[in-house]
């Protein structure tokens, strides 16, 4: 093989890539272009209330459908001790819905079957009973008394207030506040973003039964991080678990988590003893994988006349998410520190003093995620 | 069904459900899977080939429309392992990151540069209008296509790729 040697020449400097070649030729390997012998084909049944009790499911018609392998539930997790798994930032998130739907687009059950449109269609055979409960939609309205209380699975949650963090010396601003000549504060809103990579999430999972190797094909950013939760969720030593990246059709950080649809898949291909392929479609990326922002903020700065102080600062905010799109059924996927990032602004306007930030999140029918 | 579409030069025939999806036809009954699917909604255009040389979005087709007619996908680019123009662009101009858009945009450069020799940017956003690319902010696209213009009108020597 020839080697190319170039100049190096610092920023600006073109280089070849070695990836173009087969991307220019159609070559590249996407994760939908994994095919594995034996390979079934999954799809997801969401819920379209923000909140709700689900009472009953009734699966009998999807399971009769020519094709179908298996049809999956909250409940069938459960007895597997995989309804639920742990996050990245340490909090917990539903893998299929066992008591309640905590956002729109929330997965209720999945359809296991031998190619992709029976899957689909047996999705529509799949009776859910639903009783909504009031969604929250503001954050303002989360934090209210009255509210409904979104993680009724956590012990002792009795309130949708979440999240706390302060940092900085709180006397010496507070002493800052009291000496200022005038106070300027401002309430802005940075809106929500969503990645949105043009390759949407999937994965090809593949588990060994003879052998209990687990290898998993995933459209992952982070598929070291991604294999600590699949030991963890599977109970298994890493050694056990090999977390593929092919070519990613760009990622932008949604895809760092870990979604329940890689976790059932891999469940499945356990329990059946064959390759399992989920592909999430456009939908589904967008309502229900990591987000970023939607957050309301407030911030203050304490000014002297003569310009002879600096500029301590002190701000609260509410980093929220709105109702729609969450992959976390309220939890916490990416560590909280990367919030203070963003909102302890008084850095990045090098306003070098103290500073004091606490902000309530308040969960609510989307789930609540710290930015990226 | 029974259908028969030219694909890529070579007549290839299938017998199909005819609710298959034209993206899917391609992707899994012909294997050809350097075509993408982002949306299966018309909006990404990640799907797009040339039906008779026409730019389509073939999540938006069922593979039977294309039966009797010829399909040309990025695979069909190089025909005869020699590079097309676009191709040989886009790496040179850096029109790609991730590459997932990158088959329909430079089916959409070709049909374009097959209609107009020496297209504008304004020319090249147009025509790329229906395809969505997250990584590069298009500009350098623009750049590749027009890039693909001067090529084949011998006006610049293709780098070695
Ligand atoms: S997949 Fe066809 S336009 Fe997006
Ligand atoms: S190169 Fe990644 S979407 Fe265009």
């Amino acid at each position: 093989m020839p080697t190319e040697t170039e100049e190096i020449r610092g920023l600006g400097h073109r280089v070849k890539r070695k990836e173009d070649d087969r991307f220019i030729r159609g070559k590249g390997t996407y994760i939908d272009d994994i095919k594995l012998p034996g390979m079934l084909h999954m799809a997801i049944l969401r819920s379209p209330y923000a909140h709700a009790t689900i009472t009953g499911i009734d699966t009998s018609k999807a399971q009769a459908l020519p094709g179908v392998v298996a049809v999956v539930t909250g409940e069938l997790m459960a007895q597997h001790n995989l309804a639920w798994m742990p996050t990245l930032s340490g909090d917990t998130q539903a893998v299929l819905v066992t008591d309640k739907v905590r956002f729109q687009g929330q997965e209720v059950a999945a359809v296991i079957a031998e190619d992709l449109y029976t899957a689909k269609d047996a999705l529509e055979l799949i009776g859910v009973e639903y009783e909504p409960i009031e969604p929250i939609v503001t954050p303002q309205r989360a934090m209210e008394p009255n509210a409904p209380v979104i993680r009724t699975d956590k012990e002792g949650q009795d309130s949708n207030h979440i999240y706390h963090w302060e940092s900085g010396d709180k006397d010496a601003t507070d002493k800052a506040f009291a000496e200022a000549d005038r106070v300027v504060a401002l309430d802005t809103f940075y809106p929500r973003s969503h990645p949105a990579p043009v390759e949407t999430c999937g994965c090809v999972a593949d588990i060994n039964p003879a052998t209990g190797q687990a290898t998993i094909y995933m459209t992952s950013q982070a598929p070291h991080a991604i294999r600590t939760v699949f030991a963890l969720v599977a109970g298994l030593p890493e050694e056990k678990i090999r977390i593929v990246s092919p070519d990613i059709g760009g990622g932008f950080g949604n895809k760092v988590p870990v979604y329940p649809g890689y976790v059932v898949a891999t469940a499945a291909s356990l329990l059946i003893g064959r390759p399992v392929k989920w592909i999430e479609d456009r939908t589904e990326n967008l309502i229900s994988t990591g987000f970023a922002r939607d957050f309301h903020m407030h911030g203050e700065m304490a000014l002297k006349d003569d310009g002879t102080r600096s500029w301590p600062t002190k701000g609260r905010s509410m980093p929220t998410h709105s109702p729609r799109s969450s992959r976390w059924g309220c939890s916490t996927s990416s560590p909280a520190p990367t919030t203070c990032r963003l909102l302890t602004s008084p850095r990045t306007a090098r306003t070098r003093t103290r500073r004091r930030a606490a902000w309530p999140i308040a969960a609510r029918s989307g789930s609540l995620r710290p930015p990226t | 069904m029974q259908i028969s579409v030219k694909v890529n030069g070579t007549e290839r025939t299938a017998d199909v459900e005819p609710r298959l999806l034209l993206v899917h036809l391609v992707r899994d009954t012909f294997g050809l899977t350097g075509t993408h699917e982002g949306c299966d909604t018309t909006s990404c255009g990640a799907c797009t080939v040339l039906l008779d040389g026409t730019p389509v979005k073939s999540c938006t087709l069922f593979g039977v429309q294309a039966d009797g007619r010829e399909v040309t996908t990025v695979e069909g680019l190089a025909a005869g392992g020699e590079l097309d123009p676009v191709q040989v662009a886009f790496k040179e101009e850096h029109g790609l990151q991730c590459g997932f858009c990158t088959p329909g945009m430079m089916l959409v450069g070709k049909a374009l540069l097959e209609r107009n020799a020496d297209p504008s940017d304004d020319d090249v956003r147009w025509a790329i209008s229906g395809n969505i690319c997250r990584c590069t902010g298009y500009v350098n696209i623009v750049n590749a296509i027009r890039h693909a213009a001067r090529i084949k009108a011998g006006a610049t020597e293709p780098a070695t790729v």
